[in-house]
C-alpha cells in the first residue's frame, strides 16, 4: 500500500488572549532576564566560578584574623590578570581593647614603591609608634595598591566602618589619569563617576565576572600576541595618552578624583571615623617634561622648564619655583597630579571635621634647597625616596599627635633624627629599590640607558636584592638569608637590624620578637630587649620567655617587673631547677626599693640592694646602689667592701 | 548590525517577542563592560605607579 503524507492537524481553535493575560505575559518575559541571570549568578556561585570581591577575608593562615582579600583589587582592573596585589597584614577579627587600628588608603608611594614592605611611610610610621609606646598595641593596615585611584579608595572606603578604625590615613591623587579607571585609560562615556560606580557595584556578581572576562579573551584574540606590542603600545601611548592643561580630560581627571573623595569623606565623616589626607608632592626640579607642546612656548613644559632652570642657576629662586611647577602643570603626559589635585584636597579638608588635612608638601619643601623638590627627597616624578618616606611618616605622626589619636603626655619620643638612624631598612631593601629604579628609568617615558655594571664580585646584599628584583626569591626568604648571613658573620647588630625588619612585616611571630630580645640583650640594649621580650611572652608564655625577661628585668634593677615573670617561670619550671630562693629574694627588693624611693639618701637600703644583687652575682644594678651609697658618704666600709666583690666579678 | 536585523527578522517571523528583554538586558551588560573597559595600553602604564 502506498503511504500517504498525514493530513495536517487541524488548526486549534485559539481563544483570544484577555487584557490580563497579556499584561501578566509581558509582565513575565520582562522578569524572564533577571531570573535568567539570577539562575546563572546562582550556578556560577555553585560551581565556583569568580570570586568573592570582600575587602577583608578570614587569614587562614592566623584563625581569630582577618587579612585584605587578595581578590578585592579584581574589581577595579577591566582584566584581572593585571590586577595588583597589596600587602597582606594580618589585624584580630575582634579588636582587643586599647588597641590603636589604623588603616592606610591609596597607591603605589602608599605602599611604598619601588621598597615596599619597610620601605612604605606607614611601616616607619609602626616602627616609631612601637617604639615610643612599647607597651600599646597597634593595627596599622596598609590596603594601598599600586595603579589604582580615588575609585578604589572610595570603595574600599565603604567596608572599613565595621572593622573600628581609629584613623584612616590617605596618599592619592596621582593616578586619576592613568591608573585603572582614570579618564585617561577609559573610552570618554566611561568618565562620569555614577556610571563607573555602577559598573564596579554589578562586577560584585558572577555574572559580570563571567561577562568581562569573555570581553577580555575576546580584546586578546582580536589584538593578537605579537611580540613587540608593548614597543609598539609605548610608542602609540605618547600620541594618545597626552591629556593638555586645562582640557576637557584634564578637567574630568580633577572633577572624578573631587567626587570619589567628597564621597568618601563623607562615607567616613558619617561613621564619626577621623580622616588624615595628605597633599601630594611630585619632582619639580629634577624630572623634565615628559611630553611637551610644540608651537606657543606659553603652553611648552619645556620652555617653562628650561626657564625655571635658568633662573635657579641665576638664584632667583621664587621664580624658580613658579616655572617648575608650571612645567609640571603643562607635561602632557600627566603622570604627576596637577596643582588642582591638591586645591581640591585642601577643600574638602577644609569642609568635613573630622578630616585633616596633612601638609607633607611642607615637609618636603622644608628639607628641599629652596623649597623646590627634587632628587634630595623623590627617586623619580612621585615616588619619595627613603629619606621621602620617613618624611612622609613623619607628617602623619605630627598629625595624629596634634589631632590626639595619639598622645605622648611628656614621655620621650622617638625623634624623626632617631627614627631615621634607627628604622630596620636593610642594605638589601635600600639596593632593591635602586634597582628597581634602574629598570624603570631604563624603558618609557624616561629612557635613561643602564649605568654599565660593575665588574667585581658581587656582596651578599647586591645578590639579594638582585635576586628579589627578578622574583628568583620572596622577601621573607631573602631577610632569612640576610639574617643567617650576619649572623655567621658574628655581626649581632646587622642580624637584629633584618630581625626587626622581619618583625614589622610579621608583627604576630612571639619566635621573632624572642630572637630580637636575645640579639638586644648582647648589644646591651636592655629597653628594647625587655619590650621584645614581653611582646615575645605576651604572644606565646614560656618558661624560656620568662626567664629571659626576669634575669633581664633584673639586670636593669626592675624587680617589681621581674617578679610575675619568674613566678610564671617557677610555675612552669621543666628543669625542676628551684626559683623559690630567688623568688623570695625578688620580693625582698620590691619592698627595700620601696622603702628607698622614701628615703634616697639612706645608705643602709642602698647598700641592702647591692648586697641583694650580688648574691645571685647582677654586678650591674649592684654597681648601681654601691655607686648610690658612696656618693652618701666617700668612706662608707660596706659600700667599699662590696665594691671590691664587684670588681673581682667582673675579673672572673 | 546585520546580527540585529536576523534578530529581529526571528523575532518577527517565529513572534518570539518574550526573547527581547532578555536580549536587551545581556546586550546592555555587555556594553557597559566594553565601554568601561580600560584602553589596551593601560596595563603597560600600570608598573609606572
Amino acid at each position: 500500500m502506498k503511504k500517504t503524507a498525514a493530513p495536517p492537524p487541524p488548526p486549534v481553535d485559539r481563544k483570544p488572549r484577555s487584557q490580563k493575560q497579556l499584561r501578566l505575559f509581558k509582565g513575565i518575559a520582562l522578569l524572564l532576564p533577571f531570573l535568567f541571570l539570577a539562575l546563572l549568578e546562582g550556578a556560577l556561585r555553585l560551581f565556583g566560578y569568580g570570586h568573592d570581591l570582600r575587602l577583608f577575608v578570614e587569614d587562614s593562615q592566623h584563625p581569630g584574623f582577618l587579612v585584605m582579600n587578595q581578590f578585592a583589587s579584581q574589581k577595579y582592573f577591566t582584566e584581572t590578570a593585571n590586577a595588583t596585589f597589596g600587602n597582606f597584614e594580618p589585624f584580630r577579627k575582634h579588636k582587643a581593647d586599647g588597641t590603636l587600628r589604623i588603616f592606610v588608603l591609596g597607591e603605589s608611594t602608599t605602599i611604598g614603591y619601588p621598597y615596599m614592605h619597610n620601605g612604605s611611610f606607614h611601616r616607619w610610621l609602626q616602627y616609631r609608634l612601637t617604639r615610643t609606646f612599647p607597651e600599646k598595641e597597634f593595627e596599622i593596615i596598609n590596603l594601598a595598591l599600586t595603579a589604582v585611584n580615588s575609585y578604589t579608595v572610595f570603595g574600599f572606603a565603604q567596608e572599613l566602618a565595621a572593622y573600628q578604625p581609629d584613623a584612616v590615613l590617605v596618599y592619592t591623587g596621582h593616578n586619576e589619569y592613568y591608573g585603572a579607571l582614570g579618564v585617561g585609560s577609559t573610552s570618554s562615556i566611561a568618565r562620569s563617576p555614577k556610571l563607573v560606580r555602577f559598573v564596579l557595584r554589578l562586577r560584585e556578581y558572577r555574572v559580570m565576572q563571567l561577562i568581562g572576562n569573555v570581553v577580555a579573551s575576546l580584546k586578546r584574540t582580536v589584538s593578537g600576541q605579537s611580540p613587540d606590542l608593548r614597543e609598539n603600545l609605548m610608542k602609540r601611548m605618547a600620541a594618545d595618552q597626552q591629556i593638555p592643561y586645562q582640557s576637557a580630560v584634564y578637567q574630568q581627571g580633577i572633577d572624578q578624583f573631587a567626587t570619589n573623595m567628597n564621597d568618601f569623606f563623607q562615607v567616613l565623616s558619617e561613621q564619626n571615623i577621623p580622616v588624615f589626607i595628605s597633599n601630594l608632592v611630585s619632582n619639580e626640579k629634577d624630572l623634565k617634561p615628559f611630553v611637551s607642546a610644540s608651537g606657543n612656548p606659553a603652553r611648552s613644559a619645556q620652555a617653562h622648564y628650561q626657564l625655571a632652570k635658568t633662573n635657579y642657576a641665576s638664584g632667583r629662586f621664587k621664580e624658580a619655583k613658579q616655572a617648575y611647577v608650571q612645567a609640571k602643570e603643562l607635561d602632557l603626559l600627566r603622570f604627576r597630579a596637577p596643582e588642582a589635585m591638591n586645591q581640591t584636597i585642601q577643600a574638602l579638608a577644609n569642609r568635613y571635621p573630622h578630616v585633616t588635612l596633612v601638609d607633607t608638601k611642607a615637609y618636603f619643601a622644608q628639607h628641599s634647597p629652596h623649597g623646590i623638590l627634587g632628587q634630595e627627597t623623590l627617586l623619580e616624578h612621585v615616588h619619595p625616596n627613603l629619606f621621602g618616606y620617613a618624611l612622609l611618616s613623619d607628617a602623619f605622626y605630627e598629625s595624629l599627635k596634634k589631632r590626639r589619636i595619639i598622645t605622648t603626655d611628656g614621655r620621650p619620643e622617638l625623634s624623626f633624627a632617631q627614627l631615621r638612624q634607627q628604622m630596620p631598612i636593610t642594605d638589601v631593601d635600600s639596593l632593591q629599590g635602586a634597582y628597581e629604579m634602574m629598570i624603570l628609568r631604563e624603558g618609557w617615558p624616561f629612557n635613561e640607558p643602564m649605568p654599565p655594571e660593575e665588574k667585581r664580585p658581587k656582596t651578599i646584599e647586591e645578590q639579594l636584592a638582585g635576586g628579589l628584583v627578578v622574583k628568583q626569591i620572596s622577601w621573607h626568604d631573602a631577610m632569612n638569608q640576610l639574617a643567617a648571613h650576619y649572623a655567621n658573620a658574628n655581626n649581632p647588630a646587622k642580624t637584629l637590624q633584618v630581625t626587626e625588619a622581619l618583625l614589622l612585616e610579621y608583627p604576630h611571630d612571639a619566635g621573632l620578637y624572642t630572637q630580637a630580645g636575645k640579639l638586644a640583650v648582647t648589644l646591651d640594649r636592655n629597653d628594647q630587649a625587655v619590650t621584645y621580650l614581653k611582646k615575645a611572652f605576651q604572644l606565646e608564655n614560656s618558661f624560656e620567655r620568662a626567664q629571659q625577661l626576669f634575669i633581664t628585668l633584673l639586670k636593669q634593677d626592675r624587680p617589681d617587673e621581674a617578679l610575675p615573670y619568674l613566678q610564671y617561670a617557677s610555675s612552669h619550671n621543666p628543669s625542676g631547677f628551684n626559683l623559690n630562693e630567688l623568688q623570695s629574694f625578688v620580693k625582698q627588693l620590691v619592698r627595700i626599693k620601696q622603702q628607698y624611693s622614701k628615703d634616697t639618701t639612706n645608705v643602709d637600703l642602698s647598700n641592702q640592694l647591692a648586697a641583694g644583687y650580688l648574691k645571685f652575682a647582677n654586678a650591674r644594678a649592684a654597681t648601681k646602689y654601691v655607686q648610690k651609697t658612696l656618693r652618701q658618704d666617700r668612706q662608707n666600709p660596706i659600700a667599699l667592701k662590696l665594691n671590691q666583690q664587684i670588681q673581682s666579678l667582673k675579673n672572673q | 548590525m546585520e546580527f540585529l536585523k536576523d534578530f529581529w527578522l526571528f523575532v518577527r517571523e517565529r513572534k518570539r517577542y518574550w526573547l527581547l528583554p532578555l536580549f536587551v538586558v545581556l546586550l546592555l551588560l555587555g556594553l557597559l563592560t566594553v565601554f568601561t573597559t580600560g584602553s589596551a595600553l593601560a596595563p603597560f602604564i600600570y608598573s609606572l605607579f
